[in-house]
This record gives structure tokens, C-alpha cells and sequence, in this order.
């Protein structure tokens, strides 16, 4: 592609969007070789289903899959992260979104976690996947052991995780009393923003969000 | 059996009506017509009559059924009109008959009528001979493009196949020779033709199609395909039947050539096929001093359109004078109105939109911008040779002023220079607006003066506002204008600098498509 084609395609790009067409925009983006401003562009427009597969093209997993979350289709998100070679984030997305626990458990036989972060994220996902077969005893033990476990987790975007998927997973089996119990013991790791996504969080599962702290530690 | 026929004889002896009898002198033996052996036409068929033999073939087949090897029998009438009967009345037969240009005539006692009432016996029909297939298929007009094949027979003359063999001997082919002795079939006057037959195999590989290309042009030859062991049928053709189906009617112990458009023929005589003996060349000597180069004179070709099923944008529309009324009719109200503009010229218009979209709109030849400049062509048709851009810049003549349309039989040349706003179509001829506004009346007067004396006059509120600035005007026809000169990206700068970054857009994704 020659450096003029290129500059066309910018100014059509821009164009479009000054006209506010987000999606030709985003075609334009799209054939000048740049599928993560593409991919944006089609994420304005509402355009999920293009957005995923830009996001996916640049090697972007977890913006597409999050793109087929927000269209209900967690089965093809999890099918992107099996893909990506990641069955462990394909398995959660099948316990936790698709409600799918077989299958979830079929893509868990052959994981080996890869560190603490990613240790405990299996063991929530297995739990979940208990709970979702109507056992829910094995997910109030692992949230417990996520409550003392999560200091040794590093990086601190790895405890972020852990956290999200603890949160998750709690409300899923209808506990917001563990919900919080991890918020807490993130908040004393010191978790950055994470008051922020407590209350985020408090607001919608309680209805407030009286008693929470409003400043990181 | 029909009433008409009983009712024949008895009208040749008439029973006296008066009182008058006139006896016979001649006491011979009375000569009764020989009876008519009166056949009623199955009801369940219908026949198709078909003045050209091009559509027998493809209705054949569409008609036929390969499983139950049940195909329409066909016959010849004495007006070389061609007959085919199916004995199975389907509504879809019956259609595709009409679509193929056949006139379709359905049974009515011992005859067959048509729609407009033309009949034809039954009997009749019966009795003419039948055509075979391949002599129809020597209607079927060669394609352009063959497909490649492993194995080609080419019959040519000797002197062309001596060229064929010093040309391709070379190429990694395998050449075999015969001669053969051809005879001509389903004509008058049958000639013969003795000619030489060519094997080309390509080594493991097709024979490359150029060695087809540059042999279809030469006269008297034809570069076969082996349809079906009997048959050669011509490289180029492109039949509705298979080549197997096809070599069916070619009698067990004959072969046949099936040659296009030089018709069909008998091979009467064939020798063994010889591999071509390798020639000893004399000795070589240095070549002259290099002359003035030129081509021959007898270069010149016609450029022509012709049809093209390729799908193509439709850009523009080519619009008469006539049109014009019933444009203006149907473009009041339509989104086009305000965007479009009109080329004039004499007598034909062109009808473009900025940014090429042109909505639908039923009048007019549409056309396609085949570039470069305002070149554009009528959809539907491509040029024959095909020129690439500059060849075609050259021989259009196109320049930076006009823009030429080509149509199949014609071709315009307009000026850039007449180009208007649709929305002219509506005003026709307008006078300029007169400045001064029209005097104000008493009282209004009165209240000015009040209102000037209190010092409260208002400055003008925006009312006004909305006039649209003529310099945008201005920019958004410069940058058509660009745009039909073929410059896109410098008339996607005027359509943004008009205020129309939609349009801009477009055209940037446009330009940097040419740009690819």
C-alpha cells in the first residue's frame, strides 16, 4: 500500500467522522491496515459485531470478547479465547456468562495456572462451575482462601483479576457478603481504584453504598 | 376426428335441390378421394417453432431429461424453420420456449395451433426430417476465451500447419501430424476440404491458452477440444449440451468436426499421426544496421462496445431532450434535486451526481465512468479491443474541458463548461432580484419614525439566516467539476471546503481506490 493511498484513506477517515458516519469511518480505518481505531470507531457506531472481529484481527482478545459479551454471545467470546490459547479465560466465560458448566469443565482438564494469580482463577472457575451444578459449598471455601491468598498475588493487574472474577463469581451464587469481604481484603492490599469499583459495585448489588471507604488506603 | 373432415365428402355430391337432375354421360368409374389417414395430435404435447437455429439447442436441453434420456425431437419444415416437439406439457417448457424466441404451438384435433392462430398439421410435422443436434450446434456463435485442456487437435491448411509446427516445435509441447480429408455436411452443395491435422498435447500440463489465442485467428483454423471421442468440437464453443450428449448423433464408425462458425464437417480420410522431423537451419549471418523503426500500415483496428454481463456502478445517466420534462417531474421532492447537476449538451445531457451517487432513477442510458477524465461508458457494454487508461485518454481524446460518453452506435462529446445545477430544470430563465425593497407603506412609515425618535430600532435578528453563501455554491461546482475531471482528492478538498465532509469523504475513498 503506497504511503498516498494511505493519506487518502486517513482524510476519508477523518472526514466521515467530522460528517459524524463513525462506521465508514471506521471502514476507511479498517482498509488503511489500523483495526484497533477501526475497531473503535465501529464500537461508537454500535457496530459490535465489526468491532470484534477488528479487535480480534489486531490480536486484541479481550476487547473482542467483551464486544460479544455486550451481544449476548458469550459462547463465540469464549471460543475466541480458546483460540487466543487461553482456555482458562474461555472456561470462566462459559461458567460465569454462558452458564454452560460442562463445557467450562471439559476446557479446564488440561489447564496448568501459570502462577498464584492464575491458580486461584482456576479454582474459582472449578467452584463456580460446582456451584452452577448446585453445590455452592466449594465457592464459599475458595473466596475465603481469595480473601487471605490475594496479598501474594503480583502483578497488581493479576489481583485485579482475581478480584473481578471473585466478584463475579459471588454474585453469581447470590453473595454479596463474600462480594465484599474480597472488596475488603483488596482494599487492604491497597488495590488502586479500588473504592471506586467497590462502590461501583455497591450501587447496583446493594443499593448504596453506606459503609464503604471512599478513599484508596 | 375432426367435424371439418366428415363433412368433406359429403358436400362433393350435393343432393339436388329443384326438380333438375343431371345425369352423368360419362359412365367411368366414379373416383372417390383416397382417405386421409387423420391422426390427432397427443394432447399432452407442444411443439415449438423456431425461425433462427441459436435457441434450439439451449431449449433442448432445458426441455430435456438426461436421466430418463427423454429430449424434444426436432424437424426441420420446408421453410427451414425449426420444429421441437415435446411430449410433455410443462408451463415452464412452455415459457422458456417463448424466452428463447420459439413461438409455441399447442395441439387442437389433428393439428397444432398458435397463439395467433397459425396451424400446422400434425401429420405434416411428423413427416419432415429431423435435424440433428451437432448441425444446430454449428448456429451456437464462438465465445472469446476458451478453456485450457490437456489435449488440442488443431486442422488447419498445410501451409499454416508448416508455421504452427516451426513456431510451437520449441514450446514444451508434444506436436503430432496427419493429413486429413475433410467433407462438408448438412449443405447443399457439399464441399471438401483437405487439411492437416495437428495433436498438440501439453507435456503433463494444459496447453497453455495463448497457443489457442494466436491459432484462433488464423483463417482455416480451428483449434478443437475432443468432445467425447467422435466429435472435435471448436475450442471456443460454448455449448448448453454436454460434449458427451452432443457426440451421441455422430454415427458409431465416422468422426466429425463441429468448427464453428466454418460449420460442420466429415473426416472421409485420416492418416497415422507423425511426430514433425526436426529441420536443419543454414548458417546464421550478422544482421543489418538497424532502419527507422515504424509499424506496418496496415495496423489500423476498429474500437468497438460490445456486450458485457459484468456488473458495473452506475455513475451517470445520458439523458435526451425528451427527458428532460419527465426528469423534472419525477426528480420534484427527490433527495437528487438538490444534489445533482447537468452537463449540457446538444441534444443529450448527462445527469451526475457529486460523489457518484447517483440514486435510482428510471430514465435515460446509464452510465459507467471508465476514466480517465470524464470518460464514461454505457453499462451493460466493454470496449472491444479492451485499452488500458492512456490508449484510451488518446484515442477519446479526452482532456481537462469535456467529457465524452460512449454509447453502443455513438459517441458524445460535452463541455464541462454547460454544467448546471439540477435545480435549473425547474427555474428556466430568471430575472435578477430587485434590490430595493418595495416602498413602505403610511403607517409603517409612522412607526419608524416613533421608533427612530425613542432610539430602540432593532438590529436585524436572523430572520435572515440560512441564505445559503454563494461561494459554497461555487466550491461545491468547482469540486464536481474536479470530480468529473478525474482529480478526486482535489475535489475532496472543495467538497470540505463547501461543507460537505460526507461527499469529501467519499471521494477521499474513492481517490485512494484509483490510488491502489
Amino acid at each position: 500500500m503506497t504511503a498516498g493511498r494511505l493519506h487518502l484513506l486517513e482524510q476519508a477517515a477523518l472526514c466521515f467522522e467530522q460528517a459524524g458516519l463513525p462506521a465508514e469511518a471506521a471502514r476507511c480505518r479498517d482498509k488503511a491496515g489500523e483495526p484497533v481505531a477501526a475497531a473503535e470507531l465501529f464500537r461508537t457506531a454500535g457496530e459490535l459485531t465489526k468491532a470484534a472481529d477488528c479487535y480480534r484481527r489486531a490480536g486484541r482478545t479481550g476487547d473482542a470478547a467483551d464486544c460479544l459479551l455486550a451481544l449476548g454471545r458469550p459462547e463465540d467470546a469464549a471460543k475466541l479465547w480458546e483460540q487466543a490459547g487461553d482456555p482458562l479465560e474461555a472456561a470462566w466465560l462459559l461458567a460465569v456468562a454462558a452458564l454452560e458448566p460442562q463445557r467450562a469443565r471439559r476446557l479446564l482438564a488440561g489447564v496448568v495456572p501459570a502462577g498464584g494469580g492464575a491458580a486461584l482463577r482456576l479454582r474459582i472457575t472449578t467452584a463456580l462451575c460446582t456451584a452452577l451444578e448446585g453445590r455452592p459449598g466449594p465457592i464459599v471455601t475458595v473466596l475465603g482462601e481469595v480473601e487471605e491468598g490475594l496479598v501474594s498475588v503480583t502483578p497488581a493487574s493479576e489481583q485485579a483479576r482475581v478480584v473481578q472474577w471473585a466478584v463475579q463469581a459471588a454474585d453469581q451464587i447470590s453473595r454479596p457478603d463474600l462480594a465484599s469481604q474480597v472488596f475488603a481484603a483488596a482494599y487492604r492490599c491497597r488495590l488502586r481504584g479500588i473504592t471506586s469499583r467497590w462502590g461501583d459495585w455497591a450501587r447496583t448489588a446493594l443499593g448504596g453504598t453506606a459503609g464503604i471507604p471512599e478513599r484508596d488506603l | 376426428m375432426s367435424p371439418r373432415r366428415k363433412r368433406t365428402p359429403a358436400r362433393e355430391q350435393p343432393q339436388p335441390a329443384s326438380g333438375f337432375h343431371i345425369t352423368r354421360l360419362d359412365r367411368g368409374p366414379v373416383v372417390t378421394p383416397e382417405p386421409i389417414t387423420v391422426v390427432p395430435v397427443p394432447g399432452n404435447l407442444f411443439a415449438a417453432r423456431f425461425t433462427g437455429a441459436a435457441g434450439v439447442l439451449t431449449f433442448i436441453d432445458a426441455a430435456g431429461d438426461e436421466s430418463r434420456r427423454r429430449y424434444p425431437s426436432v424437424h426441420r419444415a420446408p421453410d427451414n424453420a425449426i420444429w421441437a416437439v415435446v411430449s410433455e406439457q410443462r408451463p415452464a417448457h412452455i415459457e422458456m420456449a417463448w424466452a428463447l424466441g420459439g413461438a409455441v404451438y399447442l395441439p387442437d384435433g389433428t393439428e397444432l395451433v398458435s397463439p395467433r392462430g397459425r396451424r400446422c398439421g400434425w401429420a405434416d410435422l411428423q413427416s419432415w426430417p429431423a435435424v440433428s443436434w451437432v448441425e444446430l450446434a454449428a448456429y451456437v456463435a464462438p465465445g472469446n476465451t476458451a478453456t485450457e485442456q490437456q489435449e488440442v487437435v488443431v486442422v488447419t491448411t498445410g501451409s499454416l500447419a508448416r508455421w504452427i509446427l516451426d513456431r510451437f516445435q520449441s514450446a514444451d509441447l508434444d506436436i503430432r501430424v496427419a493429413s486429413a480429408q475433410l467433407k462438408g455436411m448438412f449443405r447443399p452443395n457439399p464441399e471438401d476440404w483437405p487439411a492437416v491435422l495437428v495433436r498438440v498435447t501439453g507435456r503433463g500440463r494444459a496447453v497453455p491458452g495463448a497457443f489457442s489465442q494466436a491459432l484462433g485467428g488464423l483463417p482455416h483454423t480451428v483449434v478443437c477440444r475432443l468432445g467425447g471421442g467422435r466429435l472435435l468440437i471448436d475450442q471456443r464453443l460454448n455449448l448448453p449440451v454436454p460434449d458427451e450428449i452432443l457426440a451421441r448423433w455422430v454415427p458409431t464408425d465416422q468422426e466429425w468436426l463441429l468448427a464453428g462458425s466454418l460449420g460442420v464437417w466429415q473426416f472421409t480420410e485420416r492418416s497415422t499421426e507423425y511426430p514433425p522431423p526436426l529441420r536443419a537451419t543454414p548458417a546464421l549471418q550478422a544482421p543489418p544496421v538497424p532502419s527507422h523503426g515504424h509499424f506496418p500500415p496496415d495496423l489500423a483496428i476498429d474500437v468497438t462496445l460490445v456486450r458485457d454481463e459484468q456488473r458495473r456502478t452506475v455513475d451517470a445517466l445520458l439523458l435526451s431532450d425528451d427527458e428532460l420534462k419527465p426528469l423534472r417531474r419525477f426528480l420534484a421532492g427527490h433527495p437528487s434535486g438538490e444534489r445533482a447537476y447537468l452537463v449540457l449538451g446538444a441534444g443529450w445531457h448527462l445527469l451526475a451526481e457529486p460523489g457518484r451517487g447517483l440514486s435510482d432513477i428510471p430514465f435515460g442510458v446509464a452510465l459507467h465512468r471508465v476514466g480517465p477524465g470524464a470518460l464514461y461508458q454505457e453499462v451493460g457494454y466493454r470496449l472491444q479491443p479492451a485499452l488500458p487508461g492512456p490508449a484510451r485518454a488518446d484515442f477519446f481524446k479526452i482532456d481537462s474541458e469535456s467529457l465524452v460518453i460512449l454509447q453502443r452506435d455513438q459517441t458524445h462529446r460535452l463541455s464541462l463548461e454547460n454544467t448546471v445545477p439540477i435545480w435549473s430544470l425547474w427555474l428556466g430563465h430568471t430575472e435578477p432580484a430587485d434590490s430595493a425593497a418595495s416602498p413602505l407603506s403610511d403607517s409603517a412609515v409612522a412607526v419608524l419614525e416613533q421608533v427612530d425618535a425613542a432610539g430602540v430600532r432593532a438590529t436585524p435578528s436572523d430572520l435572515a439566516a440560512g441564505v445559503p453563501v454563494p461561494e459554497l455554491a461555487d466550491l461545491r461546482a468547482e469540486g464536481f467539476l474536479l470530480e468529473q475531471q478525474g482529480q478526486l482528492a482535489e475535489a475532496a478538498r472543495k467538497y470540505w471546503e463547501a461543507g460537505e465532509p460526507a461527499l469529501a469523504a467519499k471521494l477521499y475513498e474513492l481517490a485512494a481506490e484509483a490510488d491502489r
